[in-house]
């Protein structure tokens, strides 16, 4: 049951949490420090400068600019009566969120609070740069479930990180349930500071990701083909699977007809689509490939994703940090670079990233080598007081983890008038 | 040389392990004085820094070092606390925990 996985993995998080505070009090046995003092220490770790919070907000959801009206046939009358205009603008009920949550996350010296409150939405640099702003145990642990355009998400952020001298050792684990997103990680780096200023690390770091990135089940699927041989020397190569096809796969049929124009006599002819419940849904099939085909593709393609297990996979991973921080200049940029040697732990290698290029006309190419490939993540903050009453800066992050891309940038300037 | 320049060198050439938070005590004293000196070692995670009027009497000047020893923790430049002698000089029995103190509370405004 997915509950029991849950707990399990939060039960597994917690063990974890637990272990890596013990572990923090390094090479320092409780006889050594006496009882007292090795519990303090461990209080210590885990709990000092931690905040527990909880925290909810409330507001109207969206609401299109714009109303949508139809026309409904009056009851009293018939379909060229005048008819009664409906509001049919779609409206959905308040949005929330709430959420409650442990951290103890150092921020940088550049970053400011911003408010006087946490409440779970932070998204601080330290979750993303290899090197972080204190050392120690970092973590923050934040669940939350929140409603938006009436549906209902859970959503949660579960990380833990210690950075010691020479060494980080990260686990984080993402839920965002508006756009289905999970992903977990471990990561252990050996950490060479170089001067106050720079540091690198490498090591290893072993990720999942549950949807099959790089494969597209429904392109598969149209893709494959069938070799039909007359027997005199004709051979001839057809879809085996004619894109319409779909539809009778989920109830759908169709019918043909034809028209004749009476002006001229012309007879043209076409399909008529109806769905399972002899609705008609298209009238031609032109109108049902761009209308109800579309959704029937995405829906195959989840169902196909669906019955795929979770991936797991482990690739070594470098990374460098540099900070300079002044109250008038400060510059921190930051990468890691996953390299390209992944090797796959779980789920079905057919359907993983390494093949993501070797599907063709007929499934999968036989003999096809696997392709490997780096991701990165790599982070810039640039910001500096010129004078008194002029500042500039620059932030920017980017992110390339398996086909996805995520960046952004944000720059400007601040000019006070006295 | 200035204060500033031989804290970036420092940082440059030091391959000990930190983590950047700006945290630096500096022990201002003098070479006949080194007995009344302070031992940080229960402070962590901050640099220590000593330096001694007849090698750097410039930066005493003008960082307006008036007794010896004195004792400044700077945070990314920026003079946080000074605690000085007296007329003994010696620094006040309290020094460290009130250096403590103020590192305790600068490190917790980063949480």
């Amino acid at each position: 049951m997915k509950t029991n996985k849950d707990f399990k993995q939060l039960f597994l998080f917690i063990i974890l949490f637990w272990f890596m505070a013990i572990m923090s009090i390094q090479a320092q046995s409780p006889e050594a420090l006496g009882k007292k003092k090795f519990f303090n220490k461990i209080y210590d770790n885990l709990f000092k400068y931690a905040t527990i919070y909880a925290a909810g907000n409330i507001n109207n959801s969206y609401e299109a600019p714009i109303k949508d009206y139809f026309v409904r046939t009056n009851p009293d009358g018939g379909l060229y009566d005048i008819p009664v205009v409906v509001d049919g603008t779609e409206k959905n009920p308040f949005d929330f969120r709430y959420s409650i949550g442990i951290r103890k996350l150092a921020r940088f010296d550049y970053e400011q609070k911003g408010k006087n409150f946490y409440d779970g939405t932070e998204n601080n640099v330290g979750l993303s740069s290899p090197t972080a702003a204190y050392k120690g145990f970092e973590y923050v642990l934040n669940w939350e479930r929140e409603r938006e355009r009436g549906e209902i998400f859970n959503n949660s952020r579960l990380f833990i990180r210690h950075t010691g001298d020479y060494h980080i050792i990260k686990l984080e684990q993402r839920e965002r349930g508006n756009v289905d997103f999970k992903y977990k990680s471990a990561e252990a780096r050996f950490r060479l500071p170089i001067g106050k200023m720079f540091s690198l690390s490498a090591g290893l770091i072993a990720r999942t990701h549950e949807k099959a990135y790089g494969y597209n089940p429904v392109e598969i699927w149209l893709n494959e083909t069938q070799v039909y041989d007359d027997g005199q020397g004709n051979v001839f190569e057809y879809p085996l699977n004619p894109w319409y096809s779909l539809g009778f796969q989920y109830g759908y049929d169709d019918h043909y007809v034809t028209i004749t124009d009476q002006e001229t006599g012309q007879v043209t002819g076409d399909w008529y689509w109806t769905d399972s419940e002899d609705n008609v849904v298209a009238h031609t099939d032109l109108e049902f490939r761009e209308n109800v085909f579309t959704d029937l593709m995405n829906r195959y393609n989840r169902e196909i994703w669906d019955t795929l297990d979770p991936y797991a996979e482990i690739a070594p991973i470098v990374g460098l940090d540099f900070y300079y921080f002044t109250n008038k200049f400060w510059i921190h940029s930051y990468a890691s670079w996953i390299m390209p040697y992944h090797k796959y732990f779980k789920g079905d290698n057919d359907f993983s990233y390494l093949n993501r290029n070797n599907w063709g006309l007929g499934g999968l190419i036989e003999d096809s080598s696997l392709e490997q490939w780096s991701d990165y993540q790599a982070g810039f903050i640039f910001g500096a007081v010129i004078k008194k009453d002029l500042g500039v800066f620059v932030e920017g992050e980017y992110t390339k983890f398996w086909d996805s891309e995520i960046y952004n940038v944000h720059f400007g300037v601040n000019y006070i008038i006295d | 040389m200035k204060l500033w320049v031989i804290l970036l060198l420092l940082s440059f050439n030091n391959l000990q392990a930190q983590i950047p938070n700006g945290l630096i005590i500096v022990q201002y004293n003098s070479d006949w004085n080194k007995v009344n000196e302070i031992n940080f070692n229960k402070i962590k995670d901050v640099d220590i820094l000593r330096l001694y009027l007849s090698e750097h009497p410039n930066i005493f000047k003008k960082n307006k070092i008036k007794y010896l020893p004195t004792l400044v923790l700077y945070k990314n430049k920026e003079e946080i606390v000074r605690i000085e002698s007296d007329l003994s000089l010696q620094l006040p029995e309290n020094s460290s925990e009130i250096l403590y103190d103020e590192i305790e509370k600068l490190i917790k405004k980063r949480f």
